[in-house]
């Protein structure tokens, strides 16, 4: 990923004289499917299952909540039903003393839609394994410029287990607020190139002066959360990073729908095709405080 | 052979040099090529003044730009890494400076280019779409002389002249960029340290031994540069050739030569930190070539050869430098292939009107070790791998390439022709870009992928009128296509051992009609061409296995080309392009997820981009020289794009930063009117 971000740097400069308009395209609209964004993790808490429909690309609205849906999950031994929340409709969550166990999976079952409004109601599947708690030995947050601006290294010490493919998910906080919460501001990478090594003070990621809520001050406490996730579900995150910077005709490829886990059951040879995602992963997380340097 | 035709004028101005009959439009056992003369292609207008061979290809009737500002472009409907560029026969693998907007041909050093589009010649293979043949210029055996140009962006000299006969000849090219010099302005340290340029070399050496042989030594070297505080990025080609031709008879001549030619990049990060990285890539070929033509009677004409390419292909380390964590190097699994073909080809005049040839040649192609192949299972998944040894033959594919030409003449003034050409490629490029970078990764046909062929019919009625000052044609073409290779969704081309995975196969379609009008004499000169093509792609794992528009279907092109020569010290040159817009997929729908609204796409390549045009000017004027056969110098100026239109080089999808939960498309363009001034001279 670094490298790609570094030749969109290169090319960014190359490209002096390139300019932008808006343009008006006329775009054919499509019935309406299925969103599903859910996760649980090894964390004791509320965790939620947000239902969603598609909507036109130009509809410029707030995208359309499903509620009503029976939704349960399972971890292979016990099945529970999620409650959908009173005053955000299309939220289902589990009771908030639920957390996920390493090297169970996690199976979400959405019963009682009709997303596509065909008078059938349909019903959607997705699992997904918890993979095991990655710990982290410490973190330390160092100044650095880079692309010409000042940045903030977070760096961490920790044992990539030997011998298997792993793939991590890495989000920053400063004090306790998340100044990674959208897709495209988190950090994934497989360890192909430190398989069950001992990373030294490894860039996980970075604070960015350009931005107003990551800029750090001496005394911030800086937390760096560790997800250890599964092969597929870095490759549905990338794949949403890749669509949402766009593309251009030297790199980028062709566009291409964003990978799903999500299956429909119901009914039989039913042809929707549902987006997003249902993960479970473990979580880890180190906190220190910015000493100014 | 050595034919030179004088046509003097009353005042001699130029000596036009020709290997052709002036109606060999008409009356040639060729088609779908084209032939353009480097002193057609100075006049045209071009961008920032630096003349361009291939933005001058770009505008050839079944030829289409891939995008703009590019070197790269499509023929027929194929595939940017389906056109063997050969420079005095060494291939360029990428013939772009800057991202494409300059071309590794430096126009002084340039004699001739023919673009065979179809019917190639025996003696060639290996691209499925077409054949770009440039020759470098032999240097003035008479006299030492000079050329150069001052522009912009760059500058350019050239000297040739004799080396102590007539009988030896040399000729030096060069030629740099100074985009950068101006940064060195910058009190912005940032700024002021970045380098971005490019510089190109040509040299050639003839020597005449005897009546019955020749040879020449000739060489391009040829490097781009980008570096700044964080990151540093090269790219550049180099070829060699060394050729002896020699006659054993009037009835039989040979040329000999031997090859290199090769590609690299390298890309490094210099930050601040510990996680820094260097990567190279580098690929070459050597090749030996024995070519004979054998006049065995005046209507009869054979030609045979052998041709031996070795290819080997690194494609690279990833070395982290400096950091607390010892990170292995990532090494990408190297390629090596031999390639051997026979190849023979006869011409024969079967009766005053009808002339008929037939080519085959057969090649066997190996890939070969040292190397690590990943084997995959009907997923795509890897299961596991095989090493083999230096040498050791990991897979041999043997193809036959047949070859068909015949035309007819109805009259004097015209002609029909028809054409069937199986081409087969080995070596293409991993590239998901419609437009091409300098990241180029070229991968051959191996134990998990299968050369690609093509099978072409072509035919054609050509007419020429006012007594050959003006020619006429109209092709017909339809190509066949199997093992086209396109690449999965999201497919992670760069860095990757196992590319094969990534790999999808299917058959591909051509075809299209082509009409031009060329006029080659006179103060008009130029050409104005139509085009329908179509273009399509059926690949397995793809689109949901469906059909799908290929990247270049770009049904209508229409290029006007001209040039006016009003006087002895003025003249004009135009030219207008018009083409359909590039086939896309875009949104057909939208979610929210991850905070943020992201596509649901439509199906593969269902939409079009706003369809391309822009005209360019030129004027070129010759200030009186008062001395004769002393310094003659020339001013061109030109306007690119010159009603600035703004054509869509991207279309993004992004949200509105002033409302919530708005999105727009927003389009990216290049250039609107760019107008530049170069001074060319010559001593």
């Amino acid at each position: 990923m670094k490298i790609n971000k570094i030749l969109a740097g290169i090319i960014l400069a190359i490209l002096f004289s390139s300019c932008t308009t808006d343009i008006t395209l006329n775009l054919d609209g499509a019935t309406p499917e299925l969103v599903v964004e859910g996760v649980i993790t090894t964390d004791t808490m509320a965790h939620s299952i947000h239902l969603k429909k598609t909507s036109h690309y130009f509809s410029n609205l707030p995208a359309e909540a499903i509620s009503g849906a029976t939704v349960s999950l399972s971890d292979g031994l016990t099945t529970i039903t999620l409650l959908e929340a009173e005053l955000n409709k299309g939220i289902y969550r589990t009771p908030s003393n639920y957390y996920g166990v390493e090297g169970r999976t996690y199976t979400l079952t959405i019963d009682n839609v009709d997303v596509n409004i065909d008078g059938v109601n349909e019903r959607y599947s997705a699992s997904c394994p918890m993979s095991r708690i990655i710990p982290i030995d410490s973190i330390e947050v160092k100044k650095e410029r880079l692309f010409q601006n000042d940045m903030w290294a977070i760096k961490a010490w920790f044992q990539d287990p030997a011998g298997e493919s792993n793939y991590y998910l890495v989000r920053n906080y400063k004090n306790d607020s998340s100044v990674s919460d959208s897709i495209q501001e988190w950090g994934i990478t497989d360890n192909e190139f430190f398989k069950g090594k001992y990373l030294m003070g490894e860039t996980m990621m970075y604070f960015s002066s350009t931005k107003k809520d990551e800029k750090l001050q001496p005394g911030d406490k800086v937390t760096l959360e560790l997800c250890s996730i599964t092969k597929d579900y870095m490759g549905y995150v990338q794949e949403a990073q890749e669509e949402f910077m766009g593309r251009n005709p030297l790199f980028g490829g062709q566009p291409a729908n964003i990978r799903t886990n999500i299956k429909q059951l119901l009914p039989l040879k039913g042809k929707a095709i549902p987006h997003g995602y249902f993960a479970a992963y473990s979580v880890f997380r180190a906190n220190t405080i910015y000493n100014g340097l | 052979m050595d034919l030179e035709i004088k046509t003097a004028a009353i005042e001699m101005k130029e000596v036009v040099v020709s290997s052709h009959r002036k109606d060999a439009n008409v009356t040639m056992n060729r088609m779908s090529a084209q032939q353009v003369s480097i002193m057609t292609i100075r006049k045209m207008p071009a961008l920032m003044g630096e003349v361009d061979l291939l933005k001058a290809v770009q505008l050839l009737p079944g030829v289409v730009s891939a995008g703009e500002g590019t070197s790269s472009f499509s023929v027929r409907g194929g595939g940017i890494d389906q056109n063997l560029i050969v420079l005095d026969e060494a291939t360029i693998y990428n013939a772009s400076h800057m991202m494409g907007f300059f071309s590794v041909f430096n126009n002084d050093a340039i004699k001739n280019m023919t673009l065979y589009k179809g019917d190639i010649p025996a003696s060639y293979d290996g691209r499925l779409a077409s054949l770009l043949d440039i020759q470098m210029r032999d240097g003035n055996s008479k006299k030492f002389s000079g050329s150069g140009g001052i522009g912009l962006i760059s500058s350019r000299l050239t000297l040739e002249g004799p080396i102590g006969s007539e009988n030896t000849s040399f000729i030096v090219s060069a030629r740099r960029t100074y985009a950068d010099l101006f940064l060195k302005l910058s009190s912005d340290k940032d700024i002021n340290n970045n380098q971005l340029y490019f510089y190109d070399f040509n040299a050639k050496v003839n020597h005449r031994i005897d009546d019955n042989n020749r040879i020449f030594l000739s060489g391009y070297f040829g490097q781009d540069l980008f570096k700044n505080t964080d990151a540093g990025f090269n790219f550049g080609n180099a070829t060699v050739t060394g050729r002896w031709n020699h006659l054993f008879s009037p009835k039989l001549f040979s040329n000999y030569s031997l090859n290199y030619s090769r590609y690299n990049y390298g890309l490094e990060s210099s930050m601040n930190n510990e996680s820094n990285f260097n990567w190279k890539y580098n690929m070459q070929d050597v090749s030996l070539k024995a070519d004979f033509t054998y006049f065995i009677a005046p209507e009869n004409t054979m030609k045979f050869g052998y041709n031996a390419i070795l290819h080997n292909l690194k494609p690279g380390m990833i070395t982290s430098t400096g950091g607390a964590t010892s990170y292995d190097p990532y090494e990408l699994p190297g390629i090596n292939a031999f390639e051997h073909a026979l190849y023979v080809s006869d011409e024969y005049q079967v009766s005053k009107r009808l002339s008929v040839k037939a080519g085959l040649r057969l090649t066997a192609f190996s890939s070969i070790g040292s190397g690590t192949v990943y084997n995959y299972d009907n997923n795509y998944i890897s299961i596991d791998s095989t090493v083999y040894k230096t040498g050791e033959v990991i897979k041999t594919f043997y193809r036959l390439a047949p070859r068909l030409g015949v035309i007819y003449l109805l009259n004097e003034k015209s002609s029909v022709k028809a054409s069937y050409a199986r081409t087969n490629q080995f070596l293409q490029m991993a590239s998901n870009s419609t437009a091409g970078t300098p990241l180029d990764l070229w991968f051959t046909a191996g134990k998990n992928i299968q050369p690609q062929t093509c099978d072409q019919y072509a035919v054609g009625y050509f007419r020429n009128f006012l007594n050959n000052e003006l020619e006429g044609s109209v092709e017909l073409f339809y190509k066949n296509m199997q093992n086209t290779v396109d690449f999965r969704d999201h497919a992670q081309l760069l860095l990757n051992k196992k590319l094969d995975g990534e790999l999808r196969f299917g058959d591909s379609k051509a075809y299209g009609a082509e009409f031009q009008i060329q006029k080659n004499q006179g103060k008009l000169t130029g050409w104005i061409s139509y085009t329908y093509s179509r273009s399509e792609r059926t690949i397995q794992g793809v689109n949901n296995n469906e059909t799908y528009l290929a990247p270049y279907d770009r049904p209508n092109t229409f290029y006007v080309v001209g040039s006016y020569e009003l006087n002895k010290y003025l003249s004009f040159g135009a030219n207008f392009i018009y083409a359909t817009g590039q086939p896309v997929t875009y949104p057909i729908a939208r979610m929210e997820v991850g905070n943020v609204i992201l596509p649901v796409y439509s199906k593969r390549n269902e939409y079009r981009m706003p369809d391309y045009h822009r005209l360019d000017i030129s004027l070129t004027w010759k200030p009186l020289t008062k001395k004769k056969h002393s310094w003659s110098g020339e001013w061109n100026f030109s306007v690119y794009n010159v009603y600035g239109h703004k054509n869509a080089w991207a279309i993004n999808f992004v949200d509105d930063q002033e409302t919530a939960y708005k999105t727009k498309a927003e389009m990216t363009y290049l250039f609107t009117f760019v107008p530049s001034i170069t001074y060319n001279f010559k001593f």
